[in-house]
């Protein structure tokens, strides 16, 4: 058993990679907002699933199905925002109401991919370009590599959009401070759309490179939902280096209690671990961008 | 949203349509009612969490499964009583709440909501799987019928009786909650936690309970539903029964009194009558209680009272 440990390693590391960039998307909309986002999970299962259409039922050749996925989810990130969001944020709607929609956006958004696309399980081919890595004993197959280097580049762009640009700049300060941001002309409106959209973007380039390494189905959300909580809780919501560290913790500890524990019960293992750190540890081994200023919702 | 007459009629008004109903209503209908009775009860106990203390739920539906297979195995495999096994239900089913909870609950921000939706998919996944306790897929035939000493609920009309009976005790209860000190100090917390707190609300004990509490109600509704079926599967307890829970809460009107009565009726008889549209009944709960939310805030009852005001 022991000779599996280093490709369960592995594995655990490229699947926690997607669950990092999905935290990195809860952490976004929550500190924008303060909600925490139960559709995240669907925005991972929509970019998969959209590509997975448009390349095997439309015929678009990869990259464009790819682009199109992204695109396509970003638009629905978008729309949420726009549609169920955004008028509960003008009537001042007390937080638990987003909650209680947020959960009808993650009913609504796997019934219609699974209306619109199907029940079965889809993939599509690996993107190729990226040589497979043969490391001693162990093999990281080219889609696995193309999960860590996309991955290592979103953390840069993120670290990049929100250290360095105006907007970026922008959105950070509507996370620490809504009303101030508000009184110092930043449109707050404009960056919670903004958050949801990113939010989408994450989710859909998490989808997209992730897909091709097993498959993804139209109920595949809730459980992304939950692994990306998981690891933003590790990581300190908001925290994108933290986000990272947290999703390669879960996805190591899910390898490895799927093998070694039961196949059945590896998801049990990591809502148990998630559990018990939110006793010990609510805020998270990693410091929060924001303490939440509850009152201010 | 305190006690006042009207309240009193209602309660009168709705055992009178309970009683009348089969005598009106066919068999099947008398069926789907007493499950509309199932769903109001845990829906009771829910709207007491979100409506009073502004906290979300996901894992009712689990408490629901707990409470079934707590009732399931204790009078099939170990030939409990009905009534004692659904003690035990209820008893160790608010004993798990307490444990998720009380952590939990000191937390601020919907950290419950995550971590009761992960317990709830555990519990399903573990209830269909773990076959030497739970009986797997197969789940738990041959439940008996509810009985108290002396009397049988041995027909589908007289557990809709006792079902419906159930149904308003609970209400009643919920409604002498909300009336009372423990009541009025849930509804400062929904308005502001901080202000309760202020005013010497022990804010974090007083979700715990009302947590508590609202379990103890779906793991009765569970219990009840295991005797009622006489069957105990897991399959049945699924994310599609928080849903509708939820649509049930946000259509009925959270924070009102006759809200989850109100919107279990409504719904269940919806979800009855979805014929050849069940396929889609999940897309179409979301689709309505998000609706809702957006153009009914108040639900149903919400909108009522508010017409009645002007």
């Amino acid at each position: 058993m022991m000779d599996l440990l280093p490709v369960l390693l592995v594995n655990g590391v490229v699947f926690g990679a997607i669950y990092g960039i999905n935290a990195i998307g809860l952490g976004i909309v929550y500190n924008t907002t303060g909600i925490i986002n139960f559709a995240q999970g669907d925005f991972v299962m929509l970019g998969g699933m959209t590509a997975a259409y448009f390349y095997g039922v439309a015929g678009f050749p990869l990259p464009l199905a790819i682009i199109c996925a992204i695109v396509a989810t970003v638009v629905i990130g978008l729309l949420i925002e726009r549609i169920v969001i955004r008028p509960l944020w003008r009537r001042g709607a007390k937080d638990w109401t987003y909650v209680f929609m947020l959960f009808a956006v993650a009913t609504v958004l796997p019934n219609l991919a699974m209306l619109g696309i199907g029940r079965d399980p889809l993939t599509f081919p690996s993107f190729g370009g990226l040589p497979t890595l043969q490391l001693g004993t162990i093999t990281l197959s080219s889609q696995a590599l193309w999960v860590l280097v996309v991955t290592v580049v979103v953390v840069v762009a993120l670290q990049g959009f929100f250290g360095r640009t105006l907007l970026g700049k922008a959105m950070k300060a509507t996370a620490i401070n809504r009303r101030v941001a508000g009184w110092m002309g930043i449109p707050v409106e404009r960056m919670v759309a903004m958050s949801f959209g990113l939010a989408a973007l994450l989710g859909a380039i998490g989808g997209v490179v992730f897909t091709p390494l097993i498959s993804t189905q139209y109920d595949a959300g809730v459980a992304m939902t939950l692994n990306g909580f998981a690891a933003a809780i590790i990581g300190g919501m908001g925290n994108i280096r933290g986000a990272i560290v947290g999703g390669l913790v879960i996805g190591v500890l899910q390898s490895i209690s799927t093998a070694f524990i039961s196949s059945v019960y590896g998801d049990a293992v990591i809502y148990g671990v998630l559990f018990v750190l939110l006793i010990i540890w609510p805020a998270g081994f990693f410091r929060p961008l924001i303490e939440l200023q509850h009152e201010e919702i | 949203m305190s006690w006042r007459p009207t309240n009193t009629m209602g309660v009168v008004a709705l055992t009178a349509i309970a009683t009348a109903f089969p005598l009106f209503g066919s068999a099947s209908a008398v069926t789907v009612m007493a499950l509309g009775g199932l769903y109001a009860i845990v829906a009771i106990g829910l709207n007491l969490l979100v409506g009073y203390t502004g906290k979300i739920s996901f894992g009712h539906n689990a408490f629901m499964a707990m409470g079934a297979y707590t009732s399931g195995i204790l009078t099939v495999r170990y030939d409990w009583s009905p009534l004692s096994a659904m003690i035990a239900a209820a008893a160790s089913t608010g004993l798990v709440a307490l444990v998720i909870g009380a952590p939990i609950l000191r937390v601020r921000g919907h950290y419950l909501a995550m971590i009761t939706l992960a317990f709830s998919q555990v519990v399903i996944l573990v209830s269909t799987r773990w076959t030497e306790v739970t009986g797997g897929l197969l789940g738990i035939p041959g439940v008996p019928d509810f009985a108290i000493p002396g009397f049988s609920f041995d027909t589908k009309l007289k557990m809709y009786y006792l079902i419906w009976g159930i149904t308003i005790v609970l209400l009643l209860f919920s409604f002498r909650i909300v009336d009372s000190r423990f009541g009025r100090a849930l509804r400062a917390l929904g308005a502001h936690e901080t202000a309760a707190g202020a005013l010497g609300v022990n804010v974090v004990r007083s979700r715990i309970q009302i947590f508590v509490l609202s379990a103890i109600y779906a793991a009765l509704a569970g219990s009840l539903y295991a005797h009622f079926l006489n069957y105990v599967n897991g399959t049945f307890f699924d994310l599609s029964v928080m849903i509708q829970l939820m649509a049930i809460l946000v259509v009925g009107g959270i924070g009102t009194l006759w809200g989850p009565v109100v919107g279990a009726v409504l719904l269940i008889w919806v979800s009855q009558n979805l014929g050849s549209y069940a396929e889609y009944s999940q897309l179409i709960f979301g689709l309505l209680y998000g609706g809702a939310l957006l153009f009914l805030p108040g639900g149903v009852v919400g909108e009522i009272a508010a017409r009645l005001k002007r």
